[in-house]
C-alpha cells in the first residue's frame, strides 16, 4: 500500500479510475483501488474525504455520475460512481484560434477576487490544454471588476446550483438586520455596485438586494423548495435598476466647475443639459439628476461636501445632512 | 498562475496530459510558459503522474503503467515525451463556474467602446455555447450594466494610439481647476470609473486622471514628451513608494472596498471593524471618501486628514443653515 499520497495524486487517480470503469464502482471498490483512501482510516473520515473529493472534481467541471442500485435506491453503499467520457470531454470539433483564446483570457482576467478569478484560472488551464499558442495577451488593458463582498461567491454558486439561501439583510432606515430566505436568480452590477435579484419566500415576491447590505454569512436553506427560475433574470435585474434610475429624480444646486459638477453631469437627461446656459452647470440654477438608490446616492452627495445642496426630495436632503453630521462627530469635530 | 491547493494542482494535471500527448518532446520551460506556471510546477506534476497507480480489481495487481515517459529526454534534456494507456486524452469541458467567469467577462468586454462591433466576440459566444454543452443556462448567473460613457474617452484613446498630446481643464480632488497638457499612455476601467494614466507636462511625471473630472479635452499643439513612452505604468493607481501623512483609520468591513487603492487587500486584518494605517498623499481624496461613508470609516489619527474632513463636512452642513 503506497503511503503519503499527495491529494492531487488521489484526485487524479480517482478521475482515471472512474473514467476507466464501464459499469461504475462502489465506494468500497474506490477506496480499495485508489491510493490515498487509506483503509485504516476511520470510516466516517473516509466518507468525508470522498465527499470532498467529489465536490472538488465537480467544481472543476468533471461530471461524476451516480447510479442507485435497483434493489436499494438511496443506499449510498450500493451506489455506483463513474465518469462518462462523452460528458467529460470538451465537445469534439471545438477549436479556438489564438485571437479567440487571447480574448477569452482578457474576458476572464477582469475578475479581481478569489472565488470567481479561481474559476477563470482553471478555465485558462483548459484553454492551454487545447494547445493553441497565444501571443502575450494584452492583459494590461483588461477592465478590473471587484467583487469584494463576502456574499458574492456563495450567492453566485447558489444561483448556478439553483439553491435557496438565507442571510441577514440591513434595510436602510432599519435599526437591525432581518433574516431573508431567498431563491437567488441573478447578480447584477450597476453603477459600480453589486445587487442580487431573487425571490423572497417570506414576502412572496421578487426583490433586489444590495450585496453591501448583507450582514451575515450566506447559508444554504435546505427547508425550502427553490422558486421557479425566470429565463430572463439577467435582463430583468439590469432593466429594473435602470427603471428605478429613470424614475428617481433629485433637484440639487451644484457649485460650478467642481468635482460634483463634472461627476453629476452624466446623471442629467439630455433635455436637462440642453437647458443649461452655455452648457455649463452654474451655482445658481437648480438641476434635476437621476439616481437609483436613495441611500447610496445620499452617500455620493455627502462626499461632495459644500459642492452640492439638495433641494428635494426631502428624505434625500435629510439623509445627506445626517451623513455630514456623523462625519463631523466621528472625526473629532464638535457637532 | 501559482497552484495554491490540490484542486489547482489536479486541474493542471488533467489539462497538462492532453496537451503533452499532442505535443511530444516539449521543453519543460515551454510547457511552463504555455500554462503560465513555473517550470518546477510542471516537473512536480510529471512526477506525480508517473507514480500514479491503481489497483486492478480483477487481478488485485497494482498497475503502475498509466503513463510512460522518455526518461532520458526528461532527465537529460528537460524535455517531455509522454504516452498514456488511460482514457484521458481530451481536455475536460468547462464547469458552470468557469463559463460564468468567461462569458460574463466577454459580455462586459462587448459593452466597452473598444470592442464595439467586434465580430470575433459574436462568433466566440456561439463557439462557447457549443463548448459548454448542456451547461450554458446554468452558467448565466451574473449580468453587468455597461460602464458609464465618457465624452473624453474617444480623444484619449486616439491620442494613445497615435501618440498625440492633449490638453484639458481638470478638476482635482482639492477643488482646484487647472489646464493640463498631457501625453495619454493608458486607459483603465476599474469597477465603474474610467482613469487616464498620462505623462503630465506641467508636473513632469506620470499622473492619474479620472475621466469624469476632465472638462472638454482637445488635441494640443505641444510636442509629445519622449519620457511618456518609456515611463513604467504600475498596476496600482496609488504609488505606494510615495509617502504622505500616516493616517490610521477605523473601517467596518463594508467600508474596505470604498478605500480602493488606499489599502492593499493583503494589508487588511480580519476583524470588524478593523484598524489600518495608510500613507495619504492626497488628503482631499480621503476626505471625500470619509464624508460619504462616515458610519463605515473614521479617522483615528492623522491631524491634517482629520481637519480637512471635518471642515469639509461642516462646509457641507452650512449649505442647509
Amino acid at each position: 500500500m503506497p503511503e503519503n499520497v499527495p491529494p492531487e495524486q488521489r484526485l487524479f487517480t480517482l478521475v482515471m479510475t472512474l473514467l476507466a470503469s464501464e459499469q461504475g464502482l462502489l465506494r468500497e471498490q474506490i477506496y480499495q483501488c485508489v491510493p490515498g483512501y487509506s483503509s485504516d482510516a476511520e470510516p466516517s473520515a473516509l466518507e468525508k474525504k470522498f465527499e470532498r473529493d467529489k465536490d472538488t472534481l465537480r467544481s472543476l467541471g468533471i461530471p461524476i455520475d451516480v447510479q442507485d442500485s435497483p434493489d436499494a435506491p438511496g443506499d449510498n453503499t450500493k451506489q455506483r460512481y463513474r465518469i462518462k467520457k462523452d460528458e467529460y470531454d470538451l465537445p469534439a470539433d471545438i477549436e479556438f484560434s489564438s485571437e479567440e483564446v487571447s480574448l477569452l483570457r482578457l474576458a476572464g482576467s477582469i475578475w479581481r477576487e478569489a472565488t470567481i478569478s479561481k474559476a477563470a484560472a482553471t478555465a485558462f488551464l483548459k484553454l492551454g490544454s487545447m494547445g493553441v499558442a497565444v501571443d502575450e495577451p494584452v492583459l494590461s488593458s483588461a477592465p478590473k471588476i471587484h467583487t469584494r463582498e463576502a456574499s458574492f461567491g456563495p450567492l453566485e454558486e447558489a444561483i448556478r446550483e439553483r439553491k435557496v439561501v438565507r442571510f441577514d439583510y440591513l434595510k436602510p432606515g432599519d435599526a437591525t438586520s432581518m433574516t431573508r430566505r431567498i431563491t437567488p436568480f441573478h447578480l447584477g452590477f450597476h453603477e459600480g455596485r453589486w445587487h442580487l435579484y431573487g425571490y423572497d419566500h417570506v414576502r412572496e415576491a421578487t426583490r433586489i438586494f444590495l450585496l453591501s447590505r448583507i450582514t451575515s454569512k450566506v447559508q444554504k436553506d435546505k427547508d425550502l423548495q427553490p422558486a421557479p427560475f425566470p429565463d430572463d433574470a439577467g435582463d430583468e435585474i439590469i432593466s429594473q435598476l435602470q427603471d428605478r434610475y429613470l424614475q428617481n429624480v433629485a433637484t440639487v444646486k451644484v457649485q460650478s466647475r467642481s468635482v460634483a459638477a463634472t461627476t453629476l453631469r452624466r446623471r442629467m437627461s439630455a433635455d436637462e443639459k440642453g437647458m443649461l446656459s452655455n452648457g455649463e452647470i452654474n451655482d445658481e440654477t437648480a438641476i434635476n439628476v437621476h439616481y437609483t438608490d436613495l441611500t447610496a446616492f445620499a452617500e455620493e452627495l455627502a462626499g461632495f461636501g459644500p459642492e452640492v445642496q439638495v433641494l428635494s426630495p426631502p428624505e434625500l436632503q435629510q439623509a445627506v445632512i445626517g451623513l455630514l453630521k456623523i462625519a463631523v462627530a466621528r472625526n473629532g469635530g464638535a457637532a | 498562475m501559482i497552484p495554491k491547493d490540490a484542486s489547482d494542482r489536479v486541474a493542471l494535471m488533467l489539462t497538462l496530459v492532453p496537451y503533452l500527448l499532442e505535443h511530444q518532446y516539449v521543453k519543460v520551460s515551454n510547457a511552463a510558459s504555455h500554462f503560465g506556471v513555473q517550470p518546477e510546477v510542471i516537473r512536480n506534476a510529471i512526477h506525480v503522474l508517473l507514480v500514479s497507480e491503481h489497483q486492478d480489481l480483477a487481478t488485485g495487481q497494482w498497475t503502475e503503467d498509466m503513463f510512460d515517459i522518455d526518461w532520458d529526454a526528461f532527465e537529460e534534456d528537460d524535455e517531455i515525451a509522454l504516452s498514456a494507456h488511460g482514457k484521458i486524452d481530451d481536455t475536460p469541458r468547462f464547469s458552470t463556474a468557469e463559463l460564468a467567469a468567461l462569458l460574463t467577462g466577454l459580455n462586459y468586454l462587448a459593452s466597452l467602446p473598444d470592442h464595439a462591433n467586434n465580430v470575433l466576440i459574436t462568433n466566440l459566444f456561439a463557439k462557447m455555447r457549443a463548448a459548454a454543452g448542456g451547461n450554458i443556462s446554468d452558467s448565466k448567473s451574473i449580468a453587468m450594466a455597461a460602464p458609464p460613457q465618457s465624452s473624453s474617452l474617444p480623444i484619449a484613446r486616439q491620442a494613445i494610439e497615435q501618440k498625440q498630446t492633449i490638453e484639458f481643464e481638470y478638476v482635482a480632488a482639492d477643488g482646484n481647476v487647472s489646464t493640463r497638457v498631457v501625453d495619454p499612455i493608458k486607459i483603465d476601467l476599474i469597477d465603474d470609473v474610467w482613469y487616464l494614466r498620462a505623462w503630465c507636462h506641467t508636473r513632469e511625471e506620470l499622473r492619474n486622471f479620472r475621466l469624469e473630472r476632465i472638462r472638454v479635452a482637445q488635441l494640443s499643439s505641444e510636442p509629445r514628451d519622449p519620457r511618456a513612452d518609456s515611463v513604467q505604468v504600475s498596476e496600482w493607481l496609488i504609488d505606494r513608494a510615495e509617502t504622505g501623512e500616516a493616517v490610521t483609520l477605523e473601517v467596518a468591513t463594508p467600508g474596505i472596498p470604498l478605500l480602493g487603492d488606499f489599502v492593499a487587500d493583503t494589508d487588511i486584518p480580519k476583524t470588524d471593524p478593523t484598524t489600518v494605517t495608510v500613507s495619504v498623499v492626497n488628503a482631499h481624496s480621503l476626505k471625500r471618501i470619509v464624508t460619504a461613508h462616515p458610519h463605515l470609516i473614521r479617522i483615528l489619527s492623522g491631524k491634517e486628514s482629520q481637519r480637512l474632513t471635518v471642515e469639509w463636512a461642516k462646509a457641507g452642513l452650512s449649505r442647509y443653515e
